[in-house]
């Protein structure tokens, strides 16, 4: 049994594990701080669900996907949520895109990572954190949990706005109501397994779609396309970078399709 | 009749919404977003109340009197019940 402190999304958790793949997979967020907010460990039922979920997958990483829901399950009793979207940061605020898995959402963000250059930081490639600050901020924050980009970096922003994506023929973008957003983003939401926790995980969720200004893109692969998203999400003009990053420094960070 | 255990209801986004937790997530996995009326008749089966209770709780939350009125509420709560059923929420 290896037993270690991590530091994540502003939270110490104490992580208990079998395998030491999971200290390394947690490698970049170990910390001293020897007083935890919570403590968690992979529970035999998850384990079990999991496997019956992906029966090929190695005990390592079925031990690393059971420490990440339940750290997610006890996330809401401390104000913050788990979800699943693409998080970004440009100049320092803080951009979710978020769809089915399969949508595009890593190619969008790929794209603006290409035309906007070093102005745009990855917070999250797949499995952000937010917390819900008293004020009503909403801070994002990375996890080693990112997605199979493999995007491992510190960083978190002040959430700025959401977009939904959809693929399509032609490239729109248009503004989403709240009520709207429940159908689509509570799926993306992680439930805890706990009734209570599930409750506060609903107040959180709210305070995300009734505060953040949401947007509906509907895209192709393209720089048009991002042009869209970027100035409703930002408001300010498009304007290609001078040094766009180049398709082979994205593809070294990240597997891109080419 | 009575509402299976794990379902819970918030109000998100001006609307109330039903999510399932522990067994019931097993069952199902979306969610149901209920308006007012919806969202009471959900409240009073959780609680195990009759067709008939909760047809005099409408009643009295909508300051209904008639007799018409009292049977257009029972054939709403019967309806919802219907729906209930055959989504697999209601236990007997």
């Amino acid at each position: 049994m290896d037993v270690f402190n991590m530091e994540l999304a502003g939270l110490t958790i104490e992580v208990k594990s079998r395998f030491e793949y999971l200290r390394w997979f947690c490698r970049n967020y170990l910390t001293d701080n020897p007083v935890a907010d919570f403590s968690v460990y992979a529970e035999d039922k998850r384990l079990e669900e999991l496997r019956e979920y992906s029966p090929e997958m190695r005990d390592e990483f079925l031990e690393r996907d059971a420490v990440y829901s339940a750290i997610a399950s006890k996330l809401p009793y401390h104000d913050r949520v788990a979800l699943h979207g693409a998080c970004i940061s440009y100049k320092g605020k803080g951009y979710l895109f978020t769809a089915a898995s399969g949508t595009g959402k890593s190619t969008h963000i790929g794209l603006w990572k290409r035309y906007l250059g070093e102005d745009v930081g990855i917070v999250n490639g797949d499995k952000p954190i937010f917390h819900i600050k008293p004020d009503g901020t909403i801070r994002a924050y990375d996890t080693p949990w990112c997605g199979k980009e493999g995007w491992n970096r510190k960083l978190s922003a002040d959430m700025a706005g959401i977009c939904f994506i959809r693929q399509g023929e032609k490239n729109a973008i248009r503004t989403v109501d709240p009520e709207e957003a429940i159908s689509l983003m509570l799926r993306q939401m992680f439930h805890p397994y706990e009734p209570e926790a599930t409750g506060l995980m609903l107040g959180l969720f709210d305070q995300i779609i009734t505060e953040l200004p949401l947007y509906m893109l509907e895209c192709d692969i393209s720089e048009e396309a991002v042009k869209l998203s970027f100035e409703a999400l930002t408001g300010e003009k498009y304007k290609r970078a001078e040094k766009e990053t180049t398709y082979e420094e994205i593809y070294k960070l990240w597997r891109l399709p080419r | 009749m009575k509402v299976k255990e794990g379902f819970i209801i918030r109000k998100v986004a001006g609307k109330y919404v039903v999510v399932a937790t522990g067994e019931a997530s097993k069952s199902f996995h979306g969610m149901v977003k209920l308006n007012e009326t919806a969202k009471n008749i959900w409240e009073r089966l959780a609680e195990g109340k009759t067709v008939d209770e909760i047809t005099e709780d409408l009643m009295e939350i909508n300051s209904a009197e008639t007799e018409e009125d009292r049977a257009k509420i029972s054939a709403d709560v019967q309806s919802m019940i219907g729906e209930m059923r055959e989504a697999g929420f209601l236990v007997d």
